[in-house]
């Protein structure tokens, strides 16, 4: 089972708080599901698939100071949200690959959770045909 | 290592295996031992929660996000007692004459798949659904199409007793669905025919006939396997596979044909898919009642596409959207607003698309999206767009396009906004469900798998019988066309039963 460092989990974070801005209303036990969640779809993936996301999260930290002279952490908002769309819509598929794992894992982690459903409008019904007829 | 014998082995419950399990099932009821082997486990009632990850994970192969070698797309597709009837959303259609001439295949023709896709159509209660159970963002859809001229058919389905719960694709928690689970494989079990689940197949032996397989253990879903857990031989005079067009071609590549068969695992197809997303300004019904009651094929040619009713979960529509940040959420914060239309790419078979294995024997898809694929994308999110704005939607996401959103007063820019320089791979969510060829039928062991009947070429005791035997696409949703298609192996192998009664098991 993949357990993420705290160091990890914090660049997990920033990006989190990037890419889907709702998760800074998460409580703590939301947060440690969030967390918790995204281990565990890694941890049914290759080994080499696991490594390789946590090698892409050091990367993103890396690529911050080259492009913008800073840590991810240290970045603002408006730096953050303009290195996660280079790394979405830059000229290199790895990357921008790699960004979509990111992105589907923390939206698989936010909305993958069923406390999200009534906040987003989702409220489903096994006699959907009921509420249909109203 | 236990040891079973029967005289017919079938690898696989979906469509093709089911169909094969009851059509041999009165062999079984005369004495045959024939056992149905399915790598998922045969899920309770209560088991179909409706919560989508918790679903994803127990039903499909890696939670449904089975990534291809280039990890451009993902790939849906099921293990469970019904395959991946279990998960799909019953849409009923016999293929196109027009495709089955593309096809090309010898001794294949049109009116007796058709006879033999009516059979499945009257077995699964096909029909139209009722217009007052169409949601708003089917018939929105539709008025859309029509309203620019578009052709728009409404899909018949394959239901009984549908309380319209939307939950298609996470399994029905109502048992409306007459997938292989609810129609074929208790048929098939009333008759004698042993379905064992959680029944993984790691190789066949081609000189003794034997599958060697392992029972994984009990989970805390499902009812449990009728064997113990353990690894087991299991010997058969004549075995179907049928384990979709990923696991079939990659059985039989663990089990040494790729030398003999220069086309297995090749001229893979799979309908790349788009999920297209508007937001209206109001709630509309979208995720109460079926999801898919109409289709759209004016752009078959010469875009090579398909357009679809559908609707999707909060995580699987997050992830569909290509972006993230405020914009995002904002569309994501009113699942009750948004319509949704799913994008089939007609995509080629070609030889460099393939299955293969990896060194541990596990199936890799290497699939390359082409350009005829993004062109094909590109045209079908302004087609999209263009539906949308005239079913009233107030603003339109389109991943390709130069913003996240397009409002309606940019309507008439669709196709300055939507444009193939902003197609980026690895951007944009590309998925697919319909998973084809891998064993295509032909007439030769040089650029094909298996003959016009799907038996493997060179091997009359082994048989394919699932989508893996498609030549080239199908051009429409495909487990009819599947299901015709196991019929006539489960035919070519009742006629093999004369040879069945005189051969010793595993020789």
């Amino acid at each position: 089972m993949l357990v993420f460092s705290d160091g990890q989990k914090g660049v997990l974070w920033v990006l989190a708080q990037t890419i889907a801005p709702d998760v800074a209303l998460l409580t703590q036990t939301q947060k440690t599901d969030f967390f918790l969640t995204i281990e565990n779809a890694l941890s049914k993936r290759p080994q080499t698939m696991q490594r390789q996301f946590l090698l892409f999260l050091k990367a993103i930290d890396v690529l911050s100071v080259l492009r913008y002279g800073k840590s991810l952490s240290r970045l603002d908002a408006t730096g953050r949200s303009r290195l996660c769309r280079w790394l979405q819509e830059g000229p290199i598929g790895l990357l921008r690959n790699g960004f979509w794992g990111l992105k589907t894992l923390i939206f698989m982690g936010y909305y993958g959770r069923t406390e999200i459903n009534e906040p987003v409008g989702y409220r489903p019904s096994k006699q959907g045909n009921t509420l249909l007829k109203r | 290592m236990h040891t079973k014998e029967f005289d017919i082995v079938v690898v696989g419950s979906g469509a093709g295996g089911g169909a094969v399990a009851k059509e041999l099932a009165p062999l079984a009821a005369h004495g045959m031992k024939i056992a149905v082997l399915e790598w998922g486990p045969k899920f309770r009632e209560a088991d179909y929660t409706g919560r989508e990850v918790e679903m994803a994970n127990r039903l499909y192969f890696d939670g449904g996000g089975f990534l291809t070698k280039d990890r451009n797309m993902t790939l849906a597709f099921a293990r469970a007692y019904g395959g991946s009837t279990v998960v799909y959303t019953g849409t009923s259609l016999v293929i196109p004459k027009e495709t089955l001439g593309r096809w090309g295949v010898p001794g294949l023709s049109w009116d007796d798949l058709s006879r033999r896709s009516q059979k499945y159509k009257e077995e699964n209660n096909v029909h139209l659904l009722e217009p007052d159970l169409i949601n708003d963002n089917n018939r929105l859809f539709y008025e859309g199409c029509r309203q620019l001229g578009y052709q728009v058919e409404q899909f018949p389905l394959n239901l009984k007793g549908c309380q319209g719960s939307g939950m298609c694709n996470m399994g029905c928690p109502n048992a409306a669905k007459q997938g292989t689970h609810r129609v074929q494989l208790p048929a098939a079990e009333k008759q004698g025919v042993q379905v064992i689940t959680r029944c993984e197949v790691k190789r066949i032996d081609m000189e003794t006939r034997a599958l060697e397989a392992v029972v994984h253990p009990q989970e805390s879903v499902g009812e449990p396997s009728k064997w113990a857990p353990g690894r087991y031989q299991i010997k058969a005079k004549i075995v179907v596979v049928a384990a979709g067009a990923v696991n079939s071609p990659a059985l039989l590549l663990r089990s040494g044909l790729g030398g003999r068969l220069p086309a297995l695992g090749r001229y893979w197809t799979c309908h790349p898919a788009l999920i297209l997303v508007a937001q209206h300004d109001r709630s509309i019904t979208n995720y109460y009642g079926h999801p898919k009651s109409y289709y759209c094929d004016e752009f078959v040619d010469p875009d090579k596409f398909l357009l679809e009713t559908c609707m999707y979960f909060p995580f699987v529509t997050a992830k569909n959207l290509a972006g993230f940040g405020p914009e995002h959420a904002s569309m994501m914060k009113r699942m009750d607003r948004l319509q949704m239309i799913l994008v089939l790419a007609l995509d080629e078979a070609l030889a460099q698309n393939r299955v293969t294995i990896d060194h541990e024997g596990n199936p890799v898809v290497d699939y390359r999206i082409g350009d005829q694929t993004i062109d094909s994308f590109v045209a079908s999110m302004r087609a999209s767009a263009k539906i949308f704005f005239a079913a009233g939607a107030r603003r339109v996401h389109a991943p390709a396009a130069k913003k996240f959103f397009i409002e309606a007063e940019e309507k008439n820019q669709i196709d300055a906004l939507i444009t193939r320089d902003d197609f980026k791979l690895g951007k944009v969510s590309i998925s697919a469900a319909h998973l084809m060829g891998g064993c295509r039928m032909g007439t030769n062991a040089q650029d094909s798998v298996t003959d016009v009947w799907g038996q493997v070429h060179g091997l009359p005791w082994l048989f394919a019988a699932d989508a893996s035997l498609f030549p080239k696409c199908a051009q429409i949703n495909p487990y009819l066309t599947i299901m015709a298609l196991a019929d006539r192996a489960a035919e070519a192998v009742r006629s093999r039963v004369g040879e069945l009664k005189t051969q010793p098991v595993g020789v």
